[in-house]
């Protein structure tokens, strides 16, 4: 809905009032000439930019509800509400009306809205952020030490997968996974988390209550998305639909958890949305953490035992760390008195949607390097040969660059659960950046002969042929 | 492909190369890292406190290193990584030792409780000055161990007065220093730090860089060496290749007289005569005032020793070693008490200059006979070892391999005396195991040094530092596989420059408890970047090992 539209429904009292407002030299009894009037002085960037700057309004929550909105039509109530709630009067929202910012129109039956005329909605976003920015302290240098995520909760969401698809992972009568199994996955994680302590833990998720913050979150993705099923007879599985995880591009999986968390944490936190919205331009450059939750504080709601502190540092500011979104000093890593953050550009690129998303990672077939010390580094974080990957492989670490290692346990295990060892080196070979290494694939034959399906045969054989060459 | 640098966790730098290993490692890797692992076009390198701390005694700041190293890494870096180095480089310096008149050392900086603590009950301070306090030189290196462990490290800014002494020695004009040793010894000589280590190869003529830096400080030096066999070798060092008179020179043990040079042993030093006697040759040795100690093999350095290392505390100290690794995990006193690198320089690179040959690696995997195998198989586990040690058709291949290499110089090395012995009268060679006299085994080794025996076998005392210059096939029959020292130091026996190919064999009875053992030998063979293969004794060794 643009100004236009606006200006022409609106009640010809609250026209008056804007032009006196603003001081319009135009007769305040023709409507006509009301109209003319405002749209000429609204359709004037300058005018808007000198009056939305001039404006003291915007320490009131309720616009920067208005300006971030993804829609320009509210109902009336939700905006009465929005200013009364507050502590605005009633006689302070004509005073709002007056600015001529938000316009009242009819719904299609005849209900009554407010909205902000679209052409005006940005520039306002833009006064709101400047406004903000002046609360907020800054720094221009990268600090020496800092958290930067980056992709790494989809690693170790595919570490978790992984873990699953390899392990017996069984569950209490509660459905959480043993503690065992929890402390193993935290071992293998990129990103260390502690044990949660036994306190009351709720609203976040639905296995919230079992597990930290991080993998709970992972976990709960997992489950929403119908990676893994918690099994009747108490056991954790993966589906297809985890195999088929690993092909999407990296970015987009990022995304997709990006929203998930939004998602469940917007329940306890209803501002959610709209504090990342804000982050995104107000964190360009390393900002204080602090000045930030005061500038935002308004919207940043205690949640039971979660004070507005606590909200702020644990749900907000770690989980986007978590997420690749923000990039986070602490003061405890560095000389400084206060925490820092700045949005990554992977944050960017999440939070605006970008087309960028698509993959821009090069991703070539040759995503392995098979060491001659029985371990294979893995370079790309996405590939479908992942999941076979996994089968005559443990896990040794994550990271940038993963790290696998064949055991004689592991490739035993497998091939006693019919696995294909001989093609699997086949595929091994096809996606390495080198030749197999020779002691590497004498052992692997060697173990296919020892304990695959036809091992006994084979096992004769070994005994016989320095007989026979001798 | 240009390398590409990856971090992980809090400690570990993985560079991935196609093949040149040593060609454009971004220099801030190898200056607060060691390498640790050579493999297939992947380089890992450890972060070490010890580095970094080094790296701010020569003036880095924590930032300027994050900064270098985030500019080379493919990802972010860990937040681990960035905060251990910001504390640890942090942490440097913040407490100094200085010398102060009267012989005492003054100690002074920002003092946190634990190190408050420390000064307290080992340096037994009086009285405080300020942030400061005085104490006697004495108790420095006790002190400085303290620090170390508790990862305070302090910086050693004491100034050493070496002791003029009238040796005047130069090298003879025959001998002649590569530049990796010159450059070795001008590190050590422009060192700030009283004591420093210099890490090279083993091969790589460490014993040359130590005479280097003698002939130059050219004071009373105690030189610490591991065997009596080393000492020797030191000895002849000293006589061929420079001017000194040889009544400078002196074995200690040997005699009992203190000579300007004198070369010691560990195992004299750390001798007594009865459990509760205090270490007589110890306190024998600190009569003289030593300008220079030269510890080598300084990873090998007996724990006791360490009392010694610290005794000597105000004399210039250098440590010669191979690997800054020790199985005890003791690098940090050997950095409290001796000093910091000053120098190293990769086994790989020396090889490429062709300073050292290249060595490939085979395991051989030997059958069995019925008889033997069914006797193993049957055996309890803690016999399994020896029987599959001692394998007898390991002779067989062993004579077979040996047809392969008919004019090298050839050390064959076990673990079991009487399987060595059959091997010694099958081959018809002479052996050196632990009831030889000392003398003969020199006699032996003159002999194979010249050429005229061939073949050598050696029991378990092949494992130390002796020179034989002119090995380049080695077959160890049966190992203990168990130490990677031992390993390195088998490997360093045919890795003296020479000019042909080196090889080196092991033998295998397959299948047995030796196959699952051979795993980790491989690994560490691999990791330090050596090719290896296995082979079937069956595999026509002539073409695989000619033509791989």
């Amino acid at each position: 809905m643009r100004i236009a539209d606006c200006v022409v429904n609106a009640d010809v009292r609250i026209l008056q009032a804007i032009a006196r407002r603003h001081q319009l030299h135009c007769p305040l009894y023709s409507k006509h000439e009301l109209i003319q009037a405002i749209l000429y002085a609204f359709q004037s960037p300058t005018f808007v930019e000198t009056k939305l700057r001039e404006s003291k309004q915007w320490e009131h929550p309720a616009w920067m509800r208005i300006a971030f909105s993804p829609n320009i039509k509210f109902p009336s109530e939700e905006v009465y509400a929005l200013f009364q709630v507050q502590g605005f009067r009633d006689v302070a929202f004509q005073e709002v009306l007056s600015e001529g910012w938000i316009y009242p129109v009819c719904g299609r039956f005849g209900e009554t809205f407010f909205a902000i005329p679209s052409e005006l909605q940005m520039p306002m976003r833009h006064a709101i952020v400047d406004f903000l920015r002046s609360k907020l302290s800054y720094r221009e240098d990268d600090p020496p030490v800092f958290h930067e995520e980056e992709l790494c909760i989809i690693r170790d969401l595919s570490v978790f997968l992984a873990y699953v698809r390899n392990h017996e992972v069984l569950l209490t009568t509660t459905g959480s996974m043993y503690k065992r199994s929890v402390l193993k996955l935290l071992e293998l994680f990129e990103i260390a988390e502690d044990l949660p302590e036994e306190t009351w833990r709720f609203g976040y998720g639905r296995r919230f209550h079992d597990y930290p913050d991080r993998l709970a979150l992972i976990y709960d993705f997992a489950y929403h998305h119908g990676l893994i099923v918690e099994e009747n007879g108490g056991k954790l599985c993966t589906t297809s639909a985890a195999d088929a995880w690993e092909s999407i591009p990296p970015k987009e999986r990022q995304r997709r958890i990006f929203q998930f968390y939004i998602r469940v944490y917007r329940r306890p936190l209803p501002r959610l949305p709209l504090i990342v919205k804000v982050l995104i331009d107000v964190a360009e450059t390393w900002v204080a953490s602090d000045t930030v939750l005061d500038a935002l504080r308004p919207y940043v709601q205690s949640f039971h035992y979660d004070t507005v502190e606590d909200v702020w540092e644990r749900r907000i500011v770690k989980m986007l760390r978590h997420l690749g979104v923000l990039r986070v000093a602490e003061k405890s890593s560095n000389d400084y008195a206060a925490q820092w953050f700045q949005i990554s550009k992977l944050g960017l690129q999440l939070l605006l949607g970008d087309a960028a998303l698509a993959d821009d990672t090069e991703r070539g077939d040759r995503i392995l390097l098979v060491q001659p010390n029985f371990e294979i580094l893995v370079t790309a974080a996405n590939h479908p040969f992942m999941v076979e990957l996994g089968r005559f492989t443990e896990l040794k670490e994550s990271g940038s660059l993963s790290t696998f290692r064949m055991t004689e346990n592991r490739v035993r295990e497998s091939l006693e659960q019919g696995h294909d060892l001989l093609r699997w080196m086949d595929q091994l070979a096809s996606f390495s950046n080198n030749a197999l290494p020779g002691n590497v694939e004498s052992m692997l034959k060697y173990w296919a002969r020892l304990y695959g399906s036809t091992a006994t045969e084979e096992r004769s054989d070994i005994e016989t042929s320095p007989a026979e060459t001798q | 492909m240009f390398p590409v640098v990856y971090a992980r966790g809090d400690r570990t730098l993985l560079v991935t190369t196609d093949g040149d290993k040593a060609a454009d490692i971004p220099s801030v890797l190898t200056d607060i890292a060691e390498l640790v692992r050579v493999s297939d076009q992947v380089l890992e390198f450890e972060l070490r406190d010890e580095s970094l701390w080094q790296s701010a005694a020569l003036g880095k700041t924590a930032n300027d290193v994050l900064q270098q190293l985030k500019n080379v890494l493919s990802a972010p870096m860990p937040h681990a990584m960035q905060k251990r180095i910001w504390d640890t480089m942090s942490a440097y310096g913040q407490l100094t030792l200085d010398s102060a008149p009267q012989g005492l050392v003054r100690v002074s900086g920002t003092w946190s409780a634990a190190a408050k603590d420390l000064i307290q009950k080992y340096g037994r301070v009086a009285q405080w000055h300020n942030q400061s306090v005085y104490i006697e030189r004495t108790f420095i290196s006790q002190i400085k161990q303290e620090f170390f462990h508790n990862n305070i490290p302090v910086q050693d800014r004491t100034t050493v007065e070496v002791p003029r002494s009238a040796l005047c020695g130069r090298w003879k004009a025959h001998a002649a220093l590569r530049p990796y040793q010159q450059e070795a010894i001008d590190a050590f000589l422009n060192s700030p730090e009283p004591g420093n280590l210099i890490v090279l190869p083993c091969g790589s003529g460490k014993t040359l860089v130590g005479v280097g830096v003698l002939l130059s400080i050219s004071t009373t030096t105690l030189i610490v060496v591991p065997n009596r066999e080393c000492a020797r070798q030191w000895k002849k060092t000293l006589h061929d290749d420079t001017t000194l008179a040889p009544e400078t020179i002196g074995v200690y043990g040997e005699t009992k007289n203190l000579s300007p040079i004198t070369l010691v042993t560990y195992s004299t030093i750390c001798s007594k005569r009865t459990q509760d006697e205090t270490f007589r040759h110890l306190e024998n040795l600190l009569q003289k005032e030593w300008g220079l100690v030269i510890y080598d093999e300084v990873h090998q350095l007996p724990a006791p020793l360490f009392r010694l290392a610290a005794l000597l505390c105000s004399s210039r100290r250098l440590g010669l070693t191979a690997t800054l690794v020790r199985e005890d995990g003791r690098e940090r006193d050997v950095y409290s008490l001796i000093g910091p690198k000053c120098y190293s320089i990769p086994w790989r690179h020396l090889e490429r200059n062709g300073f050292l040959s290249p060595v490939r690696c085979f395991e051989v995997r030997v059958s069995w006979n019925r008889v033997e195998q069914s006797e193993y198989e049957a055996a309890p586990l803690r016999q399994k070892h020896p029987l599959a040690a001692k394998n007898p058709r390991k002779l067989a291949v062993l004579k077979r391999l040996l047809q392969h290499f008919p004019r090298d110089p050839t050390l064959i090395l076990g673990q079991y005396v009487d399987s060595l012995r059959m091997a010694a009268s099958m081959l018809g060679c002479p052996m050196i195991s632990g009831s030889t006299k000392a003398t003969e085994r020199s006699r032996l080794y003159d002999e194979f040094r010249s050429g005229n025996i061939q073949t050598l076998i050696l029991s378990r005392v092949g494992n130390t530092a002796i020179d034989l210059p002119s090995a380049s096939l080695l077959v160890q029959l049966s190992g203990l596989f168990s130490s990677r020292q031992e390993e390195a130091q088998r490997l360093g026996r045919i890795l003296r420059p020479c000019e042909r190919k080196a090889h080196f064999f092991t033998l295998v009875s397959h299948p047995s408890i030796e196959t699952d053992m051979a795993l980790h030998r491989q690994r560490f063979l691999v990791e330090q970047g050596y090719p290896y293969h296995v082979l079937d004794e069956a595999d026509e060794l002539n073409t695989v090992i000619r033509h791989p």
